[in-house]
């Protein structure tokens, strides 16, 4: 299916150019397909929604705005057009026309330049948003790829090198260009808090601890989920009556290695789950690899939901933007 | 035509237990209830809209449970009390209501490849497996696993067979299957362990259509053999979709 859009006189809108695609760069939004969980259909969106969410209120778009999701080796992109652009999540070293930019910062894009990206610093996914954003229609309630069925976001797959991606018009991008983040991103090295439950009775009494105790390594994963590896939590019956699941639930199937969901996940399984994820820490997985290690704490409803509140407020205050733009922006989505 | 659901069986809430399931959602669980999961889950979304609870994000019935999640600046107790409200209210009628949906199928060959096997298994003729699987009035229970992957009920106990021991790494999209006591139609090519008896050539997932499914919780569902020849009949989108 053709997606690009163009005007009525037949001239194509601003575009920009894919050189090089990276290792997998795709479409997502943080607004999910949450109405259609119920058909099998997975929520998902960026898995560091607080990355994704700073890129757009930087260049002065929605929250909810779809944005580029670079995975560990990011795209080379031309500009048909100036765009305030700003990079967030992982340092990917990102560069206009070859020279080093810093990330949680809205840089200016002049007409015909290059967006490309180097080394891994830290991090695993970055996330670009460009001022006055992609022209692309959502599917199922958004704007997000799913990989798997093979719909949404840029034709339902990650980027190649030839694709234009069309981009809505704007105001004048150099009014956007310098505002930062407020405040800093996030420490990424500590354990992800996780809630007990929703199947505690189905464990042993230790289980928890078990899992709070080791240093798991990443084992494989993608966008689905994270397989951990570590020493096995056992427990004497495997499987549940199939559930729906939450992003960042923890599931352990018989062979006692823990799964931690992630925005793709299928919406039901039959595996007991341990623990949830808080989602203010979801960032703490999505920008860990395979091969990473990661650790998990124990944390109360009433702490995730105050350090989710904490995450989206520096996600979202952005100086050199008038105050009233960002809360406006903040409300209409939160 | 079809099909109600027992209607006239108030629910219990004693029957019902609200566990939180991480900090945004509530876990229904109520494998006691004598309605449908599907059932429940309308009427809970017929009764945060009776609220005005806007914000609730997910609904999403599964086998004994029922998920529901919501937006962070959503009050979990109000959600809480809306859930146990719901709980008591009798359905009503839209509710209670199912479609019924025929599913044109050509079984065994080739459409069906462990046909034979679940002959072997169950000692019974390919010809009587199938007359058991057409016979049925089967319930979506659920859906999940993929888009439009519908988990029936009623499967007849005596083709009640075990998965494959080792899944198929690709299942043919319309694949119809059957395995501990449920049956499954595989809307798209993907792994899968059950067992395939035969194929429908009726789309079951578009994500242009709303809804994305041609198979919603809650439908009744009836199979119809078709011979080889008529596999183009059953071609596409189903007219009543």
């Amino acid at each position: 299916m053709d997606c690009r859009l163009r005007r009525c006189d037949g001239l194509v809108t601003s575009a920009i150019e894919v050189l090089s695609p990276g290792l997998m760069t795709t479409i997502q939004s943080v607004a999910g397909r949450g109405r259609f969980a119920q058909f099998g259909i997975p929520v998902g969106g960026a898995l560091d929604p607080f990355a994704a969410i700073a890129a757009s209120v930087l260049v002065g778009n929605q929250p909810d705005s779809p944005v580029l999701e670079i995975t560990v080796s990011g795209p080379s992109l031309r500009f048909s057009r100036s765009a305030a652009v700003a990079v967030t999540g992982a340092d990917l070293s990102p560069t206009i026309d070859g020279a080093g930019v810093p990330t949680y910062v809205s840089l200016l894009v002049r007409a015909g330049s290059v967006v490309s990206f180097g080394e891994r610093k830290t991090g695993a996914r970055a996330y670009l948003a460009i001022s006055g954003g992609f022209l692309i229609s959502g599917v199922l309630g958004s704007t997000s790829t799913d990989l798997t069925s093979g719909f949404g976001g840029w034709q339902g797959r990650s980027l190649r090198a030839g694709d234009e991606l069309p981009l809505a018009e704007t105001g004048d991008p150099v009014l956007i260009a310098g505002r930062r983040l407020a405040g800093e991103p996030d420490a990424t090295d500590r354990p992800a808090r996780v809630i007990p439950g929703p199947h505690n009775d189905r464990f042993s009494s230790d289980a928890f601890a078990q899992l709070c105790d080791q240093r798991w390594r990443i084992a494989n994963g993608n966008r689905m989920g994270y397989r951990l590896a570590g020493s096995p939590i056992h427990q004497a019956v495997a499987d549940v009556p199939p559930l729906g699941l939450p992003v960042g639930a923890i599931q352990v199937p018989a062979d006692g290695q823990p799964i931690v969901l992630l925005a793709d996940h299928q919406p039901t399984g039959g595996y007991r789950v341990l623990a949830t994820v808080a989602q203010a820490d979801l960032p703490l997985i999505a920008q860990r690899l395979p091969g990473d290690q990661l650790r998990f704490t124990a944390t109360s409803i009433e702490e995730a939901r105050a350090a989710f509140r904490e995450r989206m407020v520096a996600s979202v205050r952005v100086s050199g933007a008038s105050r009233w733009q960002a809360t406006r922006q903040a409300g209409a989505h939160w | 035509m079809f099909g109600h659901d027992r209607q006239s069986i108030p629910v219990d809430t004693k029957a019902m237990k609200l566990m939180p399931f991480g900090e945004f959602a509530w876990l229904v669980d109520c494998p006691e209830s004598s309605h449908s999961t599907a059932t429940l889950a309308r009427g809970l979304g017929a009764e945060f809209d009776r609220r005005g609870l806007t914000g609730i994000r997910t609904i999403v019935p599964a086998a004994s449970s029922v998920l529901v999640e919501f937006d962070p600046s959503v009050d979990p107790e109000v959600v809480a009390a809306a859930i146990r409200a719901g709980f008591d209210r009798q359905p009503n009628e839209e509710q209670l209501f199912t479609r019924l949906r025929i599913i044109p199928t050509v079984y065994g060959g080739e459409y069906g490849p462990d046909l034979a096997d679940v002959a072997r298994l169950t000692g019974l003729s390919t010809r009587e497996i199938i007359l058991l699987h057409v016979s049925p009035v089967f319930t979506v229970e659920f859906l999940g696993f993929s888009p439009g992957f519908a988990y029936l009920a009623n499967l007849p106990p005596e083709i009640s067979v075990p998965r494959l021991t080792t899944p198929r790494e690709k299942v043919q999209a319309g694949s119809v299957a059957i395995a501990e006591g449920r049956c499954a139609i595989y809307p798209q090519a993907t792994p899968g362990g059950w067992r395939v008896i035969g194929r429908t050539a009726m789309t079951l997932f578009d994500p242009q259509r709303d809804p994305p499914t041609y198979l919603s919780p809650g439908d009744s569902v009836r199979f119809r053999e078709i011979g080889e020849d008529e596999w183009t009949a059953g071609y596409g989108v189903a007219t009543d979709w």
